[in-house]
C-alpha cells in the first residue's frame, strides 16, 4: 500500500513506537509502515509498507536491527485489534468439561456480544475504512497461507492488497449478520481472497455464504477499495444480506455507536498517506 | 390454498419473504450446531406468543427443520459426544405476517433430487427413505403448506407455513400438496422480495422474553419454630455450580443492557444476603447457639441481632461483679479516711508494745528498710521480669546508656507500684496493725511514737511520689530531647541525601555533555575528512562543467546546422514546387489543348470519313451504273484519310500518355515534399534532445 513518508529524521523517534523484531511473525500483514533505524545516516528508513508482510528470509536478514519502529498511527489501529481479540475470545471460549452446569452461550447470545464489540468500531456518521477491517480480520482469523500470499504479491501488489481488503470486509460483514463461527470465518476469508486474486467468475448462487460474498463485492468494488464504507451504502439494495445489515446497523446507531469517537483514517496527518 | 396464494410474491426465490406479504417481519439466525435449538425455539415462541400460533406444531417444525437439515448436510464428523458441526451454517428464518407464520430452513446439499419422486414419497403412506425424505415428511405433517426450493447440487430450502389463529380458514379446504420448485437450468432464481424488517434473534430483548416470573416468598412453616441441635434442616443457599466462587466473565453475554451483571446461577431463599460458604446458619431466634453443633430452625426471617436483656444471668453476674468492685473501692477509700482519723487519735499501750515488739520490728522491717527493701524487691522483680536475653543485652550496652536505661526502668516500676497502690496497701496494713497495737498498749508515749511513725511514713510516701513525678518529668524531657535530636539528625540525613542526589544528577548531566561533545568531535572529524574529498569533488565538478560547455557548443552548432538545412530545404521545396507545378501545368494545358484539337480533328475526320464513305457508296452505285474508272480513285482517298486518322489517333494516344506521365510526376513530387518535411522534423527533435542544448529556434520558413 502506498504511503507518503519513506524516510523519517532522527527527531521522529519521539513519536515512533518500538516493536521488537522477534515478536513479528512471518506472513503477518503490517499495521503501519515499518521503519528501521540506520545509525550511519541517522535516519529511519521504511522496510515494509502497510499490509505488506515479511517472509522468514527477510526477518532473518533484519535480525541485526532488533526492533522495528511504527508511527503513532498505530494508536488508531489498536481499538480494532483489541476488538478482534475480544471477538476471538468469545468465539473460542468453551466451558470446562468437568463442570456440566455451565453451558456455552447460545448463537443469538454470541451474536449479541459480538455486535457490542463491533458496534463502537463504526466511527461517526457510521463509516469505516477498509484498511482497519484488514487489521481486524488479521487479528481475528488465522494467517493466510504463506505460499498463497507470496504468489499473489509477486503477481501484483495491487491485486494482493485488493484481495486482502475484500476478504477482510467479507469477514466483518459475516460477523454482523450472525456468522459467529471461527472455522467458517477462516474458510470464508481464504475463499474470498483466492477468488479475488485469481479472478473467479461471479456465479449466481443463493447459499448464505454466497450471498455474503456477493454483497461484499457489490459494496466494495475493485476500483474503490480504499474508500470508506458507509451504512447508507446498503440503502436501496434488495438482497437479503443488505437488508439484514441495515437492520443491524440501525441497532448500532441507536445503542452502540460512539459519536464522540473520531473516524479512524489512513489519510491526512493522523494517517500514513498525506493528502 | 387461495388465502396463501394471494400473499405469495415469488416462488422462484430463496427466503420466506417470498411466501408472505410485504409487511412481513423475518426473524433469522445462523446455526453452526444443534446445541441450542431448544433455547432458540423458546425465544421465537416467546416473541410470537401473541400472534396465536399453535405452539406444539411450531416447536415441532423448528426442531425437525434444524435437526434434520443438519443431518442432511455434507458435514464433517464431529468429536465424540458433540453435535455434528457443519462447514456452513444452517440458516433458520421465521417470518410472520397478518395471516401466516413461515418457518424456513436453508442448507447445502450435495445430492441430486428428483422433484416428482420426492412429492410422491412425501404423499405416500410408505415410510420415508433417507434423512431428506424424513425431513420433508415431518415438515409436511406439521405444517399447513410445504414449499421446497431446490438448486440441484447446491442449496435446498424447505418452508413450512402455518396459519395463525387470527386468520380465517376457508371452509372444507383440503391440505395442499407439497410444492417443489427446481431452480437453475430452466427456471432462474430471483432475488428474494423485500420484507418489512429482518431481525436477528440477537437483537431481541431475549433476557426479558425468556425470564421467568418473579420469585414467591417462602412462607414460614406452619408447624412452628424450635431450636434443634446438631441438625441443619434448611439451606438457604443452593449453588448450581460446583465451584465455591463465581468466576467473573470479562465479556457480558446476555441482555440488552450493557451494564447487566454476569449471569449467576444462584438460587436463594427469601433474602439475597451473602452467606458464608461453609455456614448453614439459618435465620431465626436471636439467641446465640450454646455450642457449635446446635442450630436454630425457623422459617421466619427475623433479625438475629437483638439487644441482651437485663434478665440474662450473665448480665446479672457481671452487674453483681461490678457492684462488688465498686464496694471495694468505697471500702478502701473509707479505710484510708478511718486510718487517718484513728491514726491521729491512736494511743499506744505498754502492755501490747512489749508483746508487739516483734510486730513493730516486723513492721519496721517492712516499713523503715522501705527503700532497701523496695530496691531489693525491684531488683528481684526486675530480675524476674527481664528475660535472660534482655539482661544480656542490657549488659552489653555501653555504661552510660545502661545506667540511664536502668534508672528509667526503676522509675517506671516505682511509678507502676505507686499507681497500683502497693505502698498504700503496705501503709494500710501498718495502720491497721498500729491500731490493734494501740488498743493493746496504754502508754501515751508509745502511741505518740506510733503516730509520729505513721506521719513520717506518710511523708516519706509523699516524698517518694514527688521524686517519682520528677523522675517521670525528667524522663519525658529526655525523651523530647532525644526526639528533637532524632528529627535533627533525620533532616541532616535528608539534606545529605538530597545533595548526593543532586551531585549524581550533575554527574549524569556532565556525562551526557561529554558524550555529546565527543559526538560533535566525531562529526567535526568527519567534516575535516570530508574536506579532503572536497578538492576531488571540485575537480570532478570542473570537469563536468567543461563537458557541459562542450556539449552546449555542439548542440548550438547542430541547431544552427539544422536551421540552415531547414532553410535550404524550404527554398528547394519552393523552387521545386514552383517549377514543377508551372511546367507541369503548362505542359498539361498544352497537351489538353492539343488533345482537344486532335479530338476535334478526329471528329472532323470521322465526319469527313462518313461523308466520304457515303460519297463512295454513291459513287460506287453510280459507277456500277455509269462505269468503273471513278472507283479506282476513291480507295486511295479513303486510304489517305484512314492514314490521317491513324496518325491523329497516334498523336492522341501519345498526348494521353504524356498527360499520365505528368500527373504521376506531380504525385511523386508531392511525396518527396512530404518526406523532406518529415526529415526536417526529425532533425529538429534530434537537435532538441542533445544534452545542455537549447531547443532550436524556429527559423526558416515552414513548408507549405
Amino acid at each position: 500500500m502506498d504511503f507518503s513518508r519513506r524516510k523519517l529524521p532522527k527527531e521522529a523517534a519521539q513519536t515512533l513506537r518500538a516493536c521488537p523484531l522477534h515478536t513479528v511473525k512471518p506472513y503477518a500483514p503490517m499495521l503501519a509502515p515499518a521503519y528501521v533505524y540506520m545509525p550511519r545516516n541517522e535516519k529511519f528508513v521504511s522496510v515494509k509498507a502497510p499490509l505488506d508482510f515479511f517472509t522468514p528470509e527477510e526477518l532473518e536478514r533484519l535480525k541485526s536491527f532488533e526492533s522495528l519502529y511504527l508511527p503513532d498511527f498505530v494508536d488508531s489501529v489498536l481499538p480494532f485489534r483489541s476488538a478482534a481479540r475480544g471477538v476471538l475470545t468469545l468465539l473460542q471460549w468453551r466451558p470446562d468439561r468437568n463442570d456440566p452446569s455451565v453451558l456455552p452461550p447460545a448463537s443469538y447470545e454470541l451474536a449479541d456480544a459480538v455486535l457490542r464489540l463491533l458496534g463502537p468500531l463504526w466511527g461517526r456518521d457510521t463509516q469505516i475504512e477498509p484498511f482497519f477491517l484488514a487489521v481486524f480480520a488479521n487479528e481475528l482469523c488465522e494467517l493466510l497461507p504463506g505460499e498463497l500470499l507470496t504468489e499473489v504479491r509477486e503477481q501484483s501488489v495491487e491485486t494482493y492488497e485488493s484481495a486482502m481488503l475484500l476478504s477482510s470486509w467479507a469477514v466483518f460483514l459475516a460477523l454482523h449478520i450472525g456468522h459467529c463461527d471461527l472455522g467458517f470465518l477462516n474458510a470464508l476469508r481464504v475463499r474470498v481472497f483466492t477468488e479475488a486474486a485469481y479472478g473467479a467468475g461471479e456465479q449466481r448462487r443463493f447459499a448464505p455464504v454466497d450471498e455474503v460474498i456477493s454483497a461484499a463485492r457489490r459494496s466494495l468494488p475493485a476500483e474503490s477499495r480504499l474508500a470508506p464504507l458507509r451504512a447508507d451504502g446498503f440503502v436501496g439494495q434488495t438482497d437479503r444480506v443488505s437488508q439484514k445489515m441495515l437492520s443491524r446497523l440501525r441497532r448500532v446507531i441507536q445503542d452502540l455507536l460512539r459519536p464522540e469517537r473520531p473516524v479512524a483514517t489512513i489519510f491526512g496527518p493522523g494517517g500514513f498517506v498525506d493528502v | 390454498m387461495s388465502d396463501v396464494s394471494t400473499s405469495v410474491r415469488s416462488m422462484n426465490s430463496f427466503g420466506v419473504s417470498g411466501l408472505l406479504s410485504e409487511d412481513c417481519k423475518v426473524y433469522y439466525d445462523n446455526l453452526f450446531n444443534t446445541r441450542h435449538v431448544g433455547k432458540i425455539s423458546d425465544l421465537l415462541l416467546a416473541r410470537l406468543r401473541e400472534a396465536g400460533a399453535d405452539e406444539l406444531r411450531l416447536r415441532a417444525l423448528l426442531l425437525f427443520s434444524v435437526f434434520q437439515a443438519y443431518r442432511c448436510q455434507p458435514a464433517a464428523p464431529g468429536e465424540e459426544g458433540e453435535a455434528v458441526i457443519a462447514p456452513e451454517p444452517v440458516l433458520l428464518e421465521c417470518g410472520i405476517d397478518s395471516d401466516h407464520i413461515a418457518v424456513g430452513i436453508s442448507f447445502r446439499i450435495s445430492q441430486d433430487v428428483d422433484g416428482e419422486k420426492l412429492r410422491e414419497a412425501i404423499l405416500s403412506e410408505a415410510p420415508p427413505v433417507g434423512t431428506f425424505e424424513e425431513l420433508l415428511a415431518s415438515l409436511y405433517r406439521y405444517s399447513d403448506r410445504l414449499v421446497l426450493r431446490i438448486q440441484p447440487g447446491e442449496q435446498v430450502e424447505a418452508v413450512s407455513l402455518l396459519r395463525l389463529a387470527t386468520a380465517s380458514a376457508p371452509a372444507g379446504e383440503e391440505k395442499a400438496q407439497p410444492e417443489i420448485v427446481l431452480l437453475g437450468g430452466g427456471e432462474e432464481a430471483h432475488e428474494a422480495p423485500k420484507a418489512e424488517d429482518y431481525i436477528e434473534l440477537a437483537d431481541l430483548d431475549y433476557a426479558r422474553l425468556l425470564s421467568s416470573d418473579a420469585t414467591v416468598a417462602v412462607p414460614p412453616p406452619p408447624t412452628g419454630e424450635f431450636i434443634a441441635h446438631g441438625v441443619s434442616e434448611l439451606e438457604e443457599a443452593v449453588r448450581l455450580r460446583a465451584q465455591a466462587a463465581v468466576l467473573e466473565q470479562k465479556y457480558t453475554v446476555g441482555g440488552l443492557n450493557p451494564e447487566s451483571s454476569p449471569q449467576l446461577f444462584r438460587i436463594k431463599g427469601e433474602k439475597q444476603e451473602e452467606l458464608g460458604s461453609a455456614s448453614t446458619l439459618v435465620k431465626g431466634a436471636p439467641q446465640e447457639p450454646q455450642d457449635a453443633s446446635s442450630t436454630l430452625v425457623s422459617g421466619a426471617g427475623e433479625d438475629t441481632t437483638r439487644a441482651l436483656s437485663e434478665d440474662d444471668p450473665r448480665v446479672q453476674l457481671y452487674l453483681t461483679k461490678i457492684q462488688e468492685l465498686q464496694q471495694r473501692i468505697l471500702d478502701l477509700e473509707q479505710g484510708k479516711a478511718e486510718a487517718r482519723v484513728e491514726a491521729s487519735q491512736a494511743t499506744a499501750t505498754a502492755e501490747k508494745l512489749a508483746g508487739s515488739t516483734r510486730v513493730i520490728t516486723g513492721l519496721l522491717k517492712k516499713v523503715w528498710p522501705f527503700r532497701k527493701r523496695q530496691e531489693q524487691e525491684e531488683l528481684e522483680e526486675g530480675a524476674e521480669q527481664l528475660a535472660p536475653e534482655q539482661v544480656l543485652k542490657e549488659e552489653n550496652k555501653p555504661s552510660a546508656a545502661a545506667e540511664e536505661a536502668e534508672t528509667v526502668r526503676e522509675a517506671t516500676e516505682l511509678l507502676a507500684e505507686l499507681e497500683k497502690g502497693k505502698l498504700d496497701m503496705t501503709l494500710n496494713r501498718a495502720k491497721s496493725e498500729l491500731n490493734e497495737i494501740k488498743e493493746d498498749v496504754s502508754s501515751r508515749k508509745a502511741k505518740r511514737w506510733m503516730d509520729g511513725l505513721m506521719g513520717e511514713l506518710v511523708q516519706e510516701k509523699a516524698r517518694l511520689h514527688e521524686l517519682a513525678q520528677k523522675l517521670n518529668s525528667s524522663i519525658r524531657q529526655k525523651e523530647m530531647e532525644f526526639r528533637t535530636k532524632e528529627i535533627r539528625l533525620q533532616e541532616e540525613v535528608r539534606k545529605r541525601d538530597e545533595s548526593i542526589r543532586q551531585k549524581a544528577h550533575a554527574l549524569t548531566r556532565a556525562k551526557d555533555q561529554l558524550s555529546q561533545m565527543s559526538m560533535q568531535i566525531d562529526k567535526y572529524k568527519s567534516a575535516t575528512q570530508g574536506k579532503a574529498e572536497e578538492s576531488h569533488f571540485r575537480q570532478k565538478f570542473q570537469l563536468s562543467q567543461k563537458l557541459l560547455l562542450a556539449s552546449k557548443d555542439e548542440v548550438s552548432k547542430l541547431t544552427s546546422k539544422v536551421d540552415d538545412l531547414k532553410g535550404q530545404l524550404a527554398s528547394a521545396q519552393m523552387a521545386l514546387k514552383s517549377r514543377g507545378t508551372n511546367t507541369a501545368s503548362m505542359e498539361l494545358q498544352t497537351l489538353r489543348t492539343k488533345n482537344e484539337r486532335s479530338v476535334r480533328q478526329l471528329e472532323e475526320l470521322r465526319g469527313i470519313n462518313e461523308q466520304l464513305t457515303a460519297r463512295i457508296q454513291q459513287l460506287a452505285t453510280r459507277s456500277e451504273k455509269a462505269g468503273k474508272p471513278e472507283a479506282a480513285e476513291n480507295p486511295k482517298k479513303l486510304e489517305a484519310s484512314m492514314k490521317q486518322l491513324a496518325v491523329a489517333q497516334k498523336d492522341n494516344e501519345q498526348l494521353k500518355l504524356r498527360v499520365e506521365e505528368l500527373s504521376r510526376e506531380d504525385v511523386r513530387l508531392k511525396s518527396e515534399l512530404k518526406r523532406a518535411l518529415l526529415e526536417v522534423k526529425s532533425l529538429r527533435q534530434r537537435a532538441s534532445q542533445r544534452p545542455g542544448g537549447s531547443k532550436p529556434e524556429d527559423g526558416g520558413t515552414k513548408a507549405a
